[in-house]
């Protein structure tokens, strides 16, 4: 839509809705879906790129003659003359850019009947009706016989010239497929009328080639053009195709991201933390079923990787039948944990932080984490947690027991 | 049934169709820009129609939806409906007065008694109707005065709406819209009496067009549209006169108020009887003469109607 994009005009669509349900008046989803579709087709249609909304407010929402008062009280009291607002109707002075759309009117204004033919061919791709195909044909002026090679329009001929060939020729797939990766709207739909007509690797084509154009990003589909945004995802043809069959029109179904738990339970062994075992074994099994690796250490680590179900059973025997003996390393757990889990994970560490052996400062190396991306949650002594808060910087949970 | 005994039978009942109705609805132009239709209908038509209706009502053509067109008589729904339909399927609309008992065998398709009892329910003895004919021509259909029919066929018009498709189950046929012809126009008159509600369900589906008695200015350039190709030419002041007189009886407490094709008719007549008389312009007396005979159209009103005739136009 040119001057108010298609948000804004539902937005007040819904606005005005939920302000006649309010007063009784009975809106449902379908008229303001029929609203706005009816609100593009009168655009098009007016060769102005205006046409009022409030008239199409009046035609679909209003069924008796009671309501249009109380339309007209709503548009009053609430929106007032907002209804319209952004959208300006041709006004009888000239400016030098309407006297120019005036000539491209006159000439046959290619961009507005670019836009007119791509609305009718969504319409006869959503409803195979072939009457939208000869309205095509008769607004770019072209019979069966013509051949699309000697075919010359001014403007976006591109578009045009790709649109014409398949109105010709209904089965010129390509041309669709052309047409969908120039016009993020009608892709879909096409998706949806290849695989109707067991043409599913045509579809999978075009999927896959925007797939290609967006360079593995996710795109979505803004003023009729493909955008992409920041997220790297890849389309799913299959679900896409479901989606369509579905009716819900203009939804682009990506891969769904493996959401994997990257715990790591980092839990000291040592002899200093014999008196905290019951607290270990209730902190550690709330961890349990969301970790990925447990990592046991004392002046040893040893670590233990979740792959299934079952393992995670032996994770629990682990637990319990935690002994504690020797010395103490954290440096040397969390250089083990950092090898297992990549920045973003999160690293539980249950420890009293009284190391034992010579190696870096787990502080330094825990702060160092903190800032590389890592989530790092510790449970700690008072003693050890009140020293940890004055020290430490970073993404750093501190919580003491004992 | 076989493909192929199936594809004869369909083209038997498609052959039928064009052979009853192919006549009484010939081709014409289409003409599907707004501004375009707007002309036709001012020079072909003599009708006066604001671009911004057309342009609704081929949205609602374009999106398949039915459009309502509601309001008072004589404001030129029919007309205009049967006008916008022909120009926008390129071929002269089915038009079909609503009566309280229509049903699936007034407008779909009915079976040749005696035919049907020689070779059986099959597509021999079938007689299509107007509303499956439209849909096989690809040409619109106007419903006129759609709250005299029953509730039962508003509903068959819905699905039939719907879905774009007609099932005769007699047949074992199913028969689809190939084009985007085949489009709907209901009219109504909300306030004439002995008439049935629209259900909710009728009124969610379609698109809504109020029609209202035109302002004087606009229904004197009407007037002098309509009048234009009369051989007895109605003056400017006879023409602003009734008009004047038909807005004043609007305003009152009548049973049947003028409609603007009542102006149209008053105007016509009185140019006929000025016509018989051997004059070449119109005047009072052949303007009072034609009131009776026009704008008096119930007993209970005739006096008053008179009463305002005479005082305004002597």
């Amino acid at each position: 839509m040119p001057v108010s994009s298609q948000s804004d005009i539902t937005r007040r669509l819904v606005s005005i809705a939920n302000r006649l349900r309010e007063r009784g008046v009975k809106v449902g989803t379908m008229e303001i879906e029929t609203a706005l579709r009816l609100y593009k087709a009168a655009i098009l249609l007016s060769g102005y790129n205006y046409y009022p909304l409030s008239r199409i407010i009046d035609a679909v929402f209003v069924k008796r003659d009671y309501e249009k008062a109380i339309l007209d009280d709503v548009l009053r009291s609430t929106v007032g003359e907002s209804v319209e607002r952004g959208e300006e109707a041709p006004s009888k002075k000239k400016g030098k850019a309407e006297k120019k759309q005036e000539k491209s009117r006159a000439m046959g204004g290619s961009s507005l009947r670019s836009r007119r033919c791509l609305e009718m061919l969504k319409r006869y791709l959503e409803t195979e009706n072939q009457g939208y195909l000869d309205m095509i044909r008769d607004e770019l002026r072209i019979d069966t016989r013509s051949e699309v090679k000697e075919y010359r329009v001014g403007g976006e001929i591109a578009l045009e010239k790709l649109i014409a060939r398949f109105a010709l020729n209904p089965r010129d797939y390509s041309a669709l497929a052309r047409i969908a990766l120039m016009e993020g709207e009608t892709a879909i739909l096409a998706m949806r009328h290849l695989s109707s007509k067991r043409k599913r690797r045509v579809a999978e084509q075009i999927a896959s080639m925007l797939a290609k154009l967006s360079g593995g990003r996710r795109l979505r589909v803004k003023g009729g053009k493909w955008e992409k945004t920041y997220q790297r995802e890849r389309i799913d043809i299959r679900r896409t195709l479901i989606l369509k069959s579905r009716g819900k029109i203009g939804e682009v179904a990506y891969r769904r991201r493996r959401k994997t738990a990257n715990i790591v339970l980092i839990i000291d062994r040592s002899d200093s933390m014999r008196k905290h075992a019951d607290k270990i074994v209730e902190i550690a099994s709330a961890y349990l079923n969301k970790a990925s690796h447990l990592v046991l250490f004392s002046d040893e680590v040893k670590v233990t990787s979740i792959s299934s179900w079952k393992s995670r059973l032996y994770l629990l025997d682990q637990i319990l039948d935690l002994s504690f003996h020797g010395y103490t390393n954290i440096t040397m757990a969390l250089r083990q944990a950092r090898r297992l889990a990549k920045p973003g994970s999160t690293l539980v560490l249950i420890s009293d932080l009284q190391q034992t052996i010579k190696d870096h400062s787990p502080l330094k190396l825990i702060e160092d984490l903190g800032k590389g991306g890592y989530r790092i949650i510790i449970y700690t002594t008072k003693e050890a947690s009140r020293v940890l808060g004055t020290t430490l910087r970073g993404d750093i949970t501190t919580i003491s027991f004992g | 049934m076989s493909e192929e005994s199936y594809r004869k039978s369909y083209e038997s009942i498609v052959e039928k169709v064009w052979g009853i109705y192919a006549e009484a609805h010939p081709p014409v132009q289409p003409v599907r820009n707004p501004e375009a239709a707007h002309r036709v209908l001012k020079e072909k038509y003599k009708l006066l129609v604001d671009v911004n209706l057309i342009i609704l009502v081929y949205a609602a053509f374009l999106d398949g939806r039915p459009v309502l067109f509601e309001g008072p008589p004589g404001t030129g729904k029919t007309e205009i409906g049967e006008a916008l339909l022909t120009l926008w399927s390129g071929r002269e609309a089915f038009v079909l007065p609503c009566s309280e008992n229509y049903d699936e065998y007034r407008v779909i398709g009915d079976f040749h008694p005696l035919k049907a009892y020689k070779y059986g329910f099959n597509e021999k003895s079938f007689l299509p109707k107007p509303l499956l004919a439209a849909m096989i021509m690809d040409t619109g259909v106007l419903i006129d005065e759609i709250r005299r029919s029953n509730e039962e066929f508003q509903n068959l018009l819905l699905d039939i709406i719907d879905k774009r498709r007609i099932i005769v189950p007699e047949l074992r046929m199913t028969f689809r819209a190939s084009g985007v012809g085949f489009q709907f126009i209901f009219t109504s008159n909300p306030e004439d009496l002995a008439q049935s509600e629209l259900s909710d369900a009728f009124l969610r589906r379609v698109v809504r067009i109020k029609f209202s008695y035109p302002d004087p200015e606009r229904e004197l350039e009407i007037l002098r549209l309509r009048l234009s190709h009369l051989d007895v030419k109605v003056p400017e002041e006879i023409m602003s006169l009734s008009v004047e007189v038909v807005s004043r009886l609007r305003k009152e407490d009548l049973l049947y108020k003028p409609g603007v094709s009542d102006t149209v008719r008053w105007m016509e007549v009185s140019s006929r009887i000025a016509s018989l008389k051997g004059k070449t312009r119109v005047d009072v007396s052949d303007v009072l003469e034609a009131a009776k005979a026009v704008l008096v159209k119930r007993v209970e009103d005739e006096e008053s109607v008179l009463d305002i005739v005479e005082s305004m136009i002597r």
